[in-house]
């Protein structure tokens, strides 16, 4: 019960860096290029 | 076009130092009573074309001189031709412009702080908290930025728009382009965004947009 717990809580915590990582990923995608108004 | 600014700190002077250097501002003098080492100060503005009044009560101190105002408040009052000459303007001014902006957002140091929703603006100013406020009849998120940069930005479904640029810098300009917009008739900045918009540029902010939509 006790490592099934802890195998739960690592997996939690793996899914965190992985979604944590996927957004800094799409933010410093994001490019902003000058434009005049039109 | 002669332009009358009154002295009333940082944001009408940067202001002043915009519209001295606009082609369509033949004369600026400062209102006085003050002091000014580049402008000529007068204690009556009644011989200018335009007022460029900032803050909430001054409307209703300078209306009596009967010179028609560019305000940087948020809706008509007597005397005002122009209002929303400001950072919350220009972004109504920038939806305006946009074919579906989805999400228009504005991060200000002059803003209050907020705790509610986040949203990514570009950088340097990065996440903000936000709330709705409405402004023109439209929702917009509003937001103290940590720093002193302010950002002004509007998510569509193709592409984002968006300014940024040091706070008081962006407030004096956002002031000073209302000129751009009066020509008699009495609308806010976003009544005539190209104009508007044209304006703030040429005074130096600088628009630019990302193709791809923030997360």
């Amino acid at each position: 019960m006790k490592r099934i717990l802890i195998l739960a809580l690592l997996a939690l915590g793996i899914a965190g860096i992985v979604m944590a990582a996927r957004r800094a990923g799409e933010e410093s995608a994001e490019t902003w290029t000058p434009v005049q108004p039109s | 076009m002669k332009v009358g600014v009154p002295a009333a700190g940082e944001a009408a002077s940067r202001a002043a130092h915009s519209l001295a250097a606009h082609p369509a501002v033949d004369q600026l003098v400062i209102i006085g009573p003050a002091n000014s080492r580049y402008y000529q100060v007068v204690e009556d503005p009644s011989d200018c074309d335009l007022l460029v009044v900032t803050g909430p009560d001054a409307p209703s101190r300078h209306a009596s001189s009967g010179v028609p105002m560019v305000w940087d408040g948020p809706q008509r009052l007597p005397g005002v031709v122009v209002w929303g000459a400001s950072p919350l303007g220009l972004a109504l001014a920038l939806a305006e412009r946009e074919n579906d902006p989805e999400e228009i957002a504005v991060a200000h140091p002059d803003l209050a702080p907020q705790l509610g929703g986040r949203v990514r603006f570009p950088d340097p100013v990065g996440r903000v908290g936000v709330a709705e406020t409405a402004v023109g009849g439209r929702s917009l998120l509003a937001g103290k930025p940590n720093g002193s940069f302010a950002a002004v930005m509007v998510k569509g479904r193709d592409r984002s728009v968006a300014v940024v640029d040091d706070g008081a810098f962006m407030t004096g300009i956002t002031l000073a382009a209302g000129v751009a917009v009066a020509d008699g008739t009495p609308r806010p900045v976003w009544g005539d965004s190209l104009s508007y918009l044209r304006a703030v540029t040429e005074m130096g902010l600088v628009m630019a947009e990302s193709a791809t939509t923030p997360a």
